[in-house]
């Protein structure tokens, strides 16, 4: 298992069901906001609920998007487990939050009624999406009238046993190169090929024998009574799942060891993980040579 | 004829840097704005300020040409909560296609929006006409508009049964012919119950289900008499529904404002010549149905282009903004093409430069006209012309007593009366 940056294991709170939207109020805010600040979380999983089909008390996307403005220094990562959600709509949502969190955004996906398959190609042709307006075609001359420069601008053209998308995305891609991108190891479905995600989730007293190049983060429920304050989980990173942010949650919360606290740029760089994208220039230009 | 006693609506509609396409050229912010939270909050600040309704967004799920205007880069809902979240009372109307998106995802994500911004959103159901959409969903070519339509009426009680359900036990179950749904949600309703639904296709598919479902419709209403004749139609329509009163009709607006005509009309001048003529040309040729860059600029449309005969339910783009651009250029057919382009507005409204003074007039003609219940804004540039409307024709809006001094409510069904 890879370490990750300066020695910390980055902390991610997961508020399951009301606990989420428990972050509107004003005190609570506040107190997740001193833990993030002390290095003691670097992010929130939102949506945690969808990964075994249960049912969230908010859309995790729009509720990130609220806090975003108020939690400057938070992470930001949200479930996408649901199989009717198109690829298309899944690119274009994530995305858009990428951009407008200032690039501190990541997605854990999970496939609740799919196979490994089927969620694995589901993660391909989003990720591919995520890469195929690059942000850098973006000039805004005004010399010469062009807003951007559109050779890079890339058809994914993906034809998959579940998916014909062709693309290109209606938006650019991310600060980060990528959103992060995680997956959920659990039930029946195993972990997808190497290189496929960033981070694989793993509940905390599952085995897993293979990384499949990944950093793995353990996820389990929070527990007052460990010992020092922290789970006795060999993992990168740790998901701690709550379902209240009572003041005694807090309290517990506010006993996790205090780590290098990486509050500012893009969740990449507060995860200590490379950047990384998909080439996609051996597919059709979208909108041929600029015009 | 009396004055009418309702007050005036107004949302203003968010199209990138500015409704003219050369507005990213003369923009204070950088060609990546749109891409920041900074910039959709402060545009949203200054509609505030001006006391609208709402801030609206457009949107399909396809990409469009950058070049030479960059629309859509974001998506509109997650821009609801970032503008919501950072105002205190302005609404966000957010498009989103029942064609392309699953009923309950979009059901829920609507929903979770509405109640995080404590009953500030709108949907505004579209049934995706571009033509780039179908391959990016495995299909060649998008439904016919009757079977789009047909589907976006299930779809539209599907997402009911769902937002019903938040304000019961959470079970919902919908079964139609194109939608079959059934589950359990977790949601709750919120302040104004569900979000508002607004509705903007102007075919006789689209008025038939604003007239059974919408609170609001934008309309393009390129004349007046069309759009008094609509008007009373559609109010007729939705009361024959049961649903008296009903929509708010708001036709798009597109404004370019100075302090002479003369100067508003400089500054129209200079953004349209930032722009190839072809990328007008097209606009136009989309109400023609007919590729206008093979016509004669200095030229008049031939008769056989404005008059031969056209199925709307067979016309892919906008079937009402064809139908209105017919009534408007009836007593124009003497305009060259050049001048056509530079008159009928170009990008799905009618438009007005000129002064505050002569854009609050037009404002006041219409809404006393019973033509419509208040616009849709499209200012040339935001900001800068949106600040300019909110200081400079809000007051006279208010002074002719069409248009609030205050908010009257805290959410966008109460802005809007419905």
């Amino acid at each position: 298992m890879t370490g990750s940056r300066a020695g910390t294991r980055p902390t991610l709170l997961a508020p399951r069901g009301a606990a989420a939207l428990a972050l509107l109020d004003d005190d609570v805010l506040d107190r997740v906001r001193a833990l993030l600040v002390a290095g003691r979380l670097h992010g929130l999983l939102l949506g945690a609920e969808r990964l075994d089909g249960g049912v969230a008390a908010s859309e995790p996307t729009g509720l990130a998007a609220t806090l975003a403005g108020r939690l400057p220094e938070a992470g930001l990562v949200t479930v996408s487990a649901d199989p009717h959600d198109h690829p298309y709509n899944t690119a274009r949502r994530t995305l858009s939050l990428d951009h407008v969190t200032g690039a501190r955004s990541g997605v854990l996906f999970g496939g609740h009624g799919a196979t490994v398959g089927e969620t694995a190609e589901r993660v391909l042709v989003v990720r591919e999406l995520w890469n195929s307006y690059p942000v850098q075609s973006i000039v805004g001359d005004r010399a010469t009238g062009v807003f951007a420069v559109v050779d890079g601008v890339r058809d994914v053209a993906h034809r998959g046993p579940r998916y014909d998308v062709a693309g290109a995305l209606n938006t650019p891609s991310s600060r980060q190169g990528e959103p992060v991108s995680f997956w959920s190891v659990d039930g029946p479905a195993g972990a997808p090929d190497d290189g496929l995600v960033d981070v694989l989730v793993v509940p905390a007293t599952t085995h897993l024998s293979a990384t499949a190049g990944a950093r793995v983060y353990r996820r389990g429920p929070l527990d007052p009574s460990w010992p020092d304050g922290t789970p006795p989980w060999a993992a990168d990173g740790l998901v701690l799942e709550t379902g209240d942010l009572a003041p005694a949650t807090l309290d517990a919360l506010d006993r996790l060891p205090r780590q290098a606290a990486t509050v500012t740029g893009t969740l990449r760089h507060r995860l200590g993980l490379p950047d990384r994208s998909i080439n996609l220039t051996d597919r059709p230009r979208t909108f041929g040579a600029t015009a | 004829m009396s004055r009418r006693d309702d007050q005036l609506l107004l949302n203003v509609n968010l199209q990138g840097f500015g409704q003219r396409p050369a507005a990213w050229q003369v923009t204070d912010d950088a060609p990546d704005a749109q891409l920041t939270a900074d910039f959709w909050v402060r545009v949203a600040q200054v509609a505030e300020r001006g006391l609208l309704d709402a801030v609206f967004f457009a949107d399909h799920p396809s990409i469009s040409n950058p070049n030479p205007r960059p629309l859509g880069l974001v998506d509109p809902v997650v821009l609801a909560s970032v503008i919501t979240a950072q105002t205190e009372r302005v609404g966000v109307i957010a498009s989103v296609s029942t064609t392309y998106t699953h009923p309950v995802e979009l059901a829920e994500r609507l929903l979770s929006a509405d109640e995080l911004s404590g009953g500030r959103v709108g949907w505004n159901v579209v049934t995706t006409y571009a033509p780039s959409v179908a391959r990016n969903f495995g299909l060649d070519a998008n439904p016919s508009r009757e079977e789009r339509y047909r589907r976006a009426d299930e779809v539209v009680r599907a997402v009911r049964s769902v937002w019903d359900a938040a304000a019961g036990d959470g079970t919902y179950r919908f079964d139609g012919t194109y939608v079959q749904v059934e589950g359990r949600t977790g949601l709750r309703p919120s302040r104004q119950r569900h979000p508002v639904l607004f509705q903007a296709g102007g075919s006789a598919q689209g008025r038939d289900l604003a007239a059974r479902h919408a609170d609001g419709v934008f309309a393009v209403q390129l004349t007046l008499d069309g759009a008094v004749r609509d008007y009373a139609d559609l109010k007729a329509a939705a009361r024959e529904a049961g649903r008296p009163g009903a929509p708010a009709i708001t036709p798009g607006l597109s404004l370019v404002l100075g302090s002479t005509e003369e100067e508003a009309v400089r500054l129209f001048d200079d953004l349209e010549s930032r722009v190839p003529p072809r990328y007008a040309l097209g606009a136009l040729s989309n109400v023609l149905a007919h590729d206008a860059t093979t016509l004669d600029l200095d030229a008049p449309i031939p008769a056989d282009v404005l008059d031969k005969p056209w199925d709307p339910s067979a016309h892919v783009t906008s079937a009402g903004y064809r139908t209105t651009f017919l009534e408007w250029i009836a007593d124009r057919r003497h305009l060259t093409v050049r001048e056509v382009v530079r008159e009928f507005g170009g990008y799905g409204a009618r438009i007005v430069i000129g002064t505050p003074e002569q854009v609050a007039d037009d404002i006041e003609h219409w809404f006393e006209s019973h033509a419509a219940d208040g616009f849709n804004l499209m200012l040339d540039r935001y900001p800068q012309g949106l600040e300019t409307f909110v200081d400079e024709v809000v007051p006279l809006l208010q002074k002719k007593g069409v248009y609030r001094y205050d908010y009257a409510g805290d959410t966008l069904r109460a802005h809007i009366g419905a």
